[in-house]
């Protein structure tokens, strides 16, 4: 039981504390120019909370860097950050919240395809430009959207540059595909295989699976049957690590292939040394000679105690892609002014380096990216491409 | 052996019983009879512990049983034999007698029985392997006594064996309650025929609406004006 | 003809998941006369006891199997006098909501104290292959099948022999007259959501090391399991053992000859098929009214 005089003592000190740290802030931003504000959507809680974490973390130095030398423009900045949880209506709020209440200049996120595509509604209502780091979906930049850029390669950009290059590289002849039965499988297995087929090869095997499918032996036996000589796994690392590890078991031993998810390291831990082998794409690899790479990489092991993942680049990249834009769209006191200045700078950025490759927005908002063409080599990445990184 | 005193049973709301009393004698056959809905059966499952008393004391040989679970009560040795005979529809004839025998552990004893019940019952002798849900349903009302007697019990509770039987066949089954009754096994005995089953008992009590109204020797009451009028068609 | 066998193989596999965790759910039902929702996460809980004992405490496999079916069966008599103890003959909604609540709170709770994230339950058995005829698979696959053999031959034996399974059995045709049997009513309801629990904590186990072990693999589970369920019959031992070896098999011979996008549709186009021809199983007889 806390007695009532202690209960009015809390409450008394709760209030001098507000009034103290009111003063405070009051007396900062006398001395300083206000800073500009930055809205991040992206899921802190829920299932995605893990590289909703890393996307944070991401962030964060990119800010603290920025503001080290000076800020933008003398105005240093700041990131708020609004939980969506991975939910598309938390994700409008958020939106919501951001763009009318903060008054942010900008707005970066989000994690998940579907709460951009909800939340895109919001921000090109308030004319804010928003860049999406990681939300790979292909409908977020073909709806026409003025205000929405994304530097990531979508997954159609990332299939194509796979298949070009195992086509170019390997003299394969037959290929299998095995993909979750779901937009993003679908979608995967359709760009795959007509590149195939536009090169004259043949693909033996379609067979699909649903999310959360742990036996992959019926689909790998028929493959098996057929005898391709590669198989693309199209699909996430929870069932493409099962599948890696089942064909084999079947002694499938063809050349597996697969996107980004694949080459994370859960994956090579979830596959025990299945995995061996497998070419995959990758948005970010850790172990290049870029020097952009290189600086990020170490400050981001000093900040946070541990190598950055593909969601912390991602987002790392995009603050830089904003300050790149703020500095030339200039001051303006008008926010809606400012706003469209800064969409418009955006809309302008041409191979802007950046830790994943140079960024130049097409008229859609989409930046052209190369990702990385990886293979797995005793619980190691080897780089197959672009060479001599 | 078997008092009753002041029953009271509700279900829910509804009081089926409201203050029942009556008694068994050791060696007696005792028939309660009454129309549908008088309580009869709610009278012999709240004996063998199915349903609670709301109030009143039931003692079985000097001993209290209102509160004992069914399982203790059967291990006292009350068997009952429940209204529509409720046999085990997929278990063989030979599997419902072991299980009329479920608390004992002499196997011996068991088994002596076993052959009386098919001494008694010749047709469930003949049916030992097929499945109960395919007798027919004299041959199940024999079965749902022949179980009751596999537990060797002091005192028999049945529940209108004579119900949806063709007149021959409820002769005999009245003719078997006789003989089990005559090889000393007392009998608590709820009919609807009244007539066979006053002319079989000792005792009876009659029951409306969770009462008894009247109660004395069997032959009394068979020439009772009122039972006469309401059970004996007169 | 070798890719048809090593197709029923894998059929096999799957049916004996799918049976080990039916036969619990119709057994549960049979005899306490209510349907467990939470039965995929007793699957997925007994997956991590098995996990647990194997590869956190590395004891040797068939130990940290047996150990799992035991202390499962422990967790099946705690949650059979917690939660299904009170639900007995209730209304229907009132089973649905509790046994719905205690899987909610078995997937959260595993969510919080293993996390969300698969992990890898390697055996000794995964590893080492049996490739005959053009065929090839897993020790611990063929482990599977015949350990699930073997248990749906003891729980047979003892079903249909051992006192306390006919004691079961007379509980799920008739209650009341099992009770005027003398038969411990609460005695069978414990042993059977032993067994049940048990049984789901074996499949665990055993498919642990072939796939993954994360929370959500109950939910994939629960839903075959109660095809399989309604397919054998509710309550029907024999019935859900064929089933689910029936389902297995033609989910992995769909993927086979017809294709793989069909391999869902097969398993719940069988079940409505039932569902409308017979709706009592395709073993049923028409079931006793529970009391
Ligand atoms: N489970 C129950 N729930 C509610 N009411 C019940 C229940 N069982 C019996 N009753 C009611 O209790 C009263 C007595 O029923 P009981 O079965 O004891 O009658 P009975 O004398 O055996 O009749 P019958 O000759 O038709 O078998 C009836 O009014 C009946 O409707
Ligand atoms: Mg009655």
């Amino acid at each position: 039981m806390i007695g009532t005089k202690t209960r009015a003592l809390v409450a008394l000190l709760l209030v001098v504390s507000v009034l103290v740290s009111g003063l405070l802030v009051a007396g900062c931003s006398k001395a300083e120019k206000e800073p500009i504000k930055i809205g991040v959507i992206g899921p802190f809680t829920g299932p995605n909370a893990k590289p909703g974490g890393r996307m944070k973390e991401g962030i964060e130095l990119a800010v603290e860097e920025i503001n080290a030398k000076g800020g933008i423009n003398g105005r240093k900045i700041v990131a708020i950050f609004e939980d969506d949880a991975s939910q598309p209506a938390q994700s409008v709020a958020a939106a919501e919240k951001l763009t009318t209440r903060d008054e942010v200049l900008l707005v970066i996120g989000a994690y998940n395809s579907a709460c951009v595509l909800a939340h895109m509604q919001v921000t090109e209502r308030e004319k804010t430009p928003q860049i999406n780091p990681i939300a790979v979906a292909t409908a977020i930049t073909e709806s026409g959207n003025k205000y929405m850029f994304r530097n990531c390669a979508t997954n159609p950009m990332q299939v194509s540059q796979l298949a070009d290059y195992v086509l170019k590289n390997f003299n394969f002849q037959k290929f299998a595909m095995l993909f979750e039965n779901t937009d993003y499988g679908r979608g995967i297995a359709e760009v795959f295989g007509a590149s195939v087929r536009q090169a004259g090869k043949q693909v033996v095997a379609e067979e699909a699976y649903n999310i959360g499918d742990t036996d992959f032996y019926s689909q790998l036996t028929k493959i098996k049957n057929l005898g391709p000589d590669a198989l693309l796994i199209g699909g996430n690392l929870t069932e493409g690590s099962q599948i890696a590890r089942q064909a084999r078991e079947l002694g499938l031993n063809v050349q597996l292939m697969g996107l980004g998810g694949l080459s994370s390291p859960e994956f090579d831990q979830l596959c025990d040394g299945a995995n061996e082998g497998l070419i995959c794409t990758s948005y970010f690899e850790v172990g290049t000679d870029d020097p952009l790479v290189k600086k990020f990489v170490e400050a981001y092991e000093k900040k946070f105690g541990k190598p950055p993942e593909m969601f912390a680049a991602a987002a790392y990249e995009a603050v830089y892609i904003a300050e790149e834009a703020i500095k030339k769209a200039g001051e303006h006191k008008n926010l809606a002014e400012w706003r469209q200045a800064v969409r418009d700078a955006l809309a302008k950025i041409k191979d802007l380096p950046g830790v994943q490759g140079p960024t130049t927005f097409d008229e859609k908002g989409q930046a052209d990216k190369k990702v990385y063409i990886v293979q797995w080599k005793n619980h190691e990445k080897v780089i197959l491409y672009p060479t001599g990184k | 052996m078997l008092n009753i005193e002041n029953l009271q049973v509700h279900y829910g709301r509804i009081e089926a019983l409201k203050g029942v009393s009556f008694s068994l004698a050791e060696g007696e056959i005792v028939t309660l009879i009454g129309a549908n809905g008088a309580g009869k059966s709610t009278t012999l499952k709240t004996i063998s512990g199915l349903l609670r008393a709301s109030a009143g004391k039931i003692t079985f040989m000097g001993r209290d049983i209102t509160t004992l679970r069914p399982s203790a009560i059967v291990n006292m040795g009350i068997a009952h034999v429940p209204e529509g005979r409720r046999v085990f529809p997929k278990m063989t004839v030979e599997e419902n007698l072991e299980m009329g025998a479920f608390v004992r552990k002499d196997q011996k004893g068991i088994k002596e029985d076993m052959d009386r019940v098919f001494q008694t019952f010749p047709i469930l002798k003949e049916r030992r392997t097929q499945i109960a849900g395919t007798l027919s349903g004299g041959e199940q009302q024999m079965l749902a006594i022949g179980r009751g007697l596999m537990t060797r019990p002091r005192l028999l509770l049945l529940d209108e064996p004579s119900l949806g039987l063709a007149p021959i066949l409820v002769e005999q089954i009245f003719q078997i309650i006789d003989d089990i009754h005559k090889q000393g096994t007392p009998i608590l005995l709820v009919e609807q025929n009244a007539y066979l089953a006053l002319q079989v008992a000792n005792r009876g009590y009659v029951l409306e609406t969770g009462s008894v109204v009247l109660e004395g020797d069997a032959k009394d009451l068979l020439n009772n004006e009122h039972v006469k009028k309401a059970y004996l068609g007169e | 003809m070798q890719n048809f066998i090593q197709q029923v193989m894998n059929g096999l596999v799957l049916g004996s998941v799918y049976a080990l965790i039916a036969l619990g759910l119709t057994m549960i039902y049979g005899v306490l006369g209510l349907i467990n929702w939470a039965h995929g996460e007793f699957y997925m809980v007994g997956a991590f006891v098995g996990y647990i004992l194997a590869v956190r405490m590395g004891l040797p496999y068939f130990v940290a199997l047996v150990g799992a079916m035991l202390i499962m069966a422990v967790f099946g008599i705690v949650v059979e006098r917690v939660v299904f103890l009170p639900l007995r003959g209730r209304p229907n909604m009132n089973v649905i909501i509790g046994t719905l609540g205690l899987s909610v709170f078995l997937l959260d709770g595993a969510n919080l104290t293993m996390g969300p994230d698969p992990v890898r339950f390697p055996s000794i058995y995964t590893d080492q292959f049996i490739r005959v005829l053009g065929i090839s698979f897993t020790v611990q696959r063929l482990l599977v099948v015949i350990v699930t053999l073997v248990l749906i031959a003891v729980l047979r034996l003892f079903i249909r022999n051992h006192k306390l399974g006919k004691a079961m059995r007379a509980c799920s045709q008739d209650l009341q007259a099992a009770s005027l049997m003398g038969i411990e009513i609460n005695h069978v309801a414990m042993i059977t959501a032993a067994i049940a629990a048990s049984l789901a904590a074996a499949a665990g186990t055993l498919i642990g090391p072939i796939f993954l072990v994360n929370p959500q693999m109950s939910i994939a589970a629960v839903g075959k399991a109660f095809a399989v369920t309604i397919l054998g019959g509710l309550g029907n031992v024999e019935g859900a053992v064929v089933a689910g070896f029936t389902l297995g098999l033609a989910e992995s011979l769909t993927v086979a000859y017809i294709s793989s996008y069909l391999k869902e549709i097969v398993a719940f186009a069988i079940l409505i098929t039932t569902l409308v021809f017979k709706p009592e199983g395709i073993f049923g007889k028409h079931s006793v009214e529970k009391v």
